[in-house]
């Protein structure tokens, strides 16, 4: 399987977190809770992929763990909620698997997720 | 599978454990403050600075959670879970953005908690605040936990690991002193801190 660095990980299993790990060998003083935290299952994303994600904006200087784990869980709460409403437009459609159109009708009507018109093509 | 060198492990400074199990064993080093990550050393930096929209996170995980919230017998479209794929690296750039903002008009360096909350509730996912507290304190109670059995040096820890949990070993009530007579004396020093595998100082 080869992966280009453009489409960097995509179908990572969660526990392979290449790629997309600028990581560094200093600051990693809360590697340990937040390892910690990944061990608890108290996130079911990986926490150091989300702390790239929030690094990647150049505007960020610092954040706490507490912030990468918070944005964890909004991230669950966000996955189940637009699945949710996507699912709506399946079952109209009397299907029951969901497909991609069925977010982009999601997408289009609900104002929460108006940010993300135009992020997909 | 090893095809670009963000995969090398050692030039990532992290062990091979990281890569295979499902727990992260990342090395720790407890000179930084253990509240904030920070960008100074980044090694390979120039080299794998990856834009927003290229890190995703593992589409495993995201279509898991998606399977949460429909009916066992749904089924989902590939292009759907890499369609919420997107949206989810759009939504944690979204968020961090408008967190970080409220954090420079407040002349703080350190994205917290509080931040991201107060974002949530800006752009409209003001329902999301009440449930992500209640797993903040879930995850403070952990965290809390892994802080007391930090080992710390003899030298260094009486300095700075003086809270009150460090204080768990007492002398006992009663003492038997010199001239054999029992006394309830309870004596209060700094020297009896019982932190595991630390040798005890003994003032005398």
């Amino acid at each position: 399987m080869a992966t280009t660095v453009s489409e960097l990980d995509r179908s990572g299993a969660e526990d392979e977190p290449r790629s997309a790990e600028p990581e560094e060998d200093g600051g990693n003083g809360q590697a340990g809770p937040i390892a910690a935290a990944q061990q608890h299952r108290l996130a079911k994303l990986p926490l150091s992929r989300i702390k790239a994600l929030m690094k990647a904006d150049p505007d960020v200087s610092l954040a706490s763990q507490e912030s990468v784990f918070i944005i964890a869980k909004a991230t669950e709460l966000f996955v189940e909620m637009i699945a949710k409403d996507a699912l709506v437009y399946a079952q109209q459609g009397k299907r029951k698997t969901l497909q991609r159109k069925d977010l982009d009708n999601a997408i289009e009507a609900i104002d929460e997720f108006a940010f993300l018109e135009g992020t997909l093509d | 599978m090893d095809g670009d060198s963000t995969t090398d492990t050692t030039q990532l400074g992290i062990t091979g454990e990281y890569m295979t199990g499902g727990t992260y064993v990342l090395q720790t080093q407890d000179d930084d403050g253990d509240e904030s990550f920070n960008d100074h050393e980044d090694g390979n930096g120039s080299k794998d600075h990856f834009r927003e929209q290229d890190i995703y996170l593992p589409i495993a995980n995201v279509a898991r959670i998606m399977k949460n919230a429909i009916p066992q017998t749904g089924k989902i479209a590939k292009d759907a879970k890499e369609c919420v794929q997107e949206c989810v690296s759009e939504f944690i750039s979204f968020i961090t953005s408008e967190a970080s903002e409220r954090c420079h008009q407040e002349k703080r360096k350190t994205i917290n908690g509080e931040d991201i909350l107060f974002a949530m509730s800006t752009l409209g996912f003001d329902m999301y605040v009440e449930p992500l507290k209640l797993y903040l304190q879930k995850f403070r109670e952990a965290m809390k936990g892994e802080k007391g059995i930090t080992p710390v040096t003899v030298s260094e820890g009486l300095g700075e690991e003086l809270t009150d949990d460090s204080f768990t070993g007492q002398l006992p009530a009663g003492l038997i002193t010199a001239d054999g007579q029992q006394q309830n004396v309870m004596v209060y020093t700094t020297s009896y801190q019982q932190i595991p595998g630390i040798q005890q100082i003994q003032f005398s």
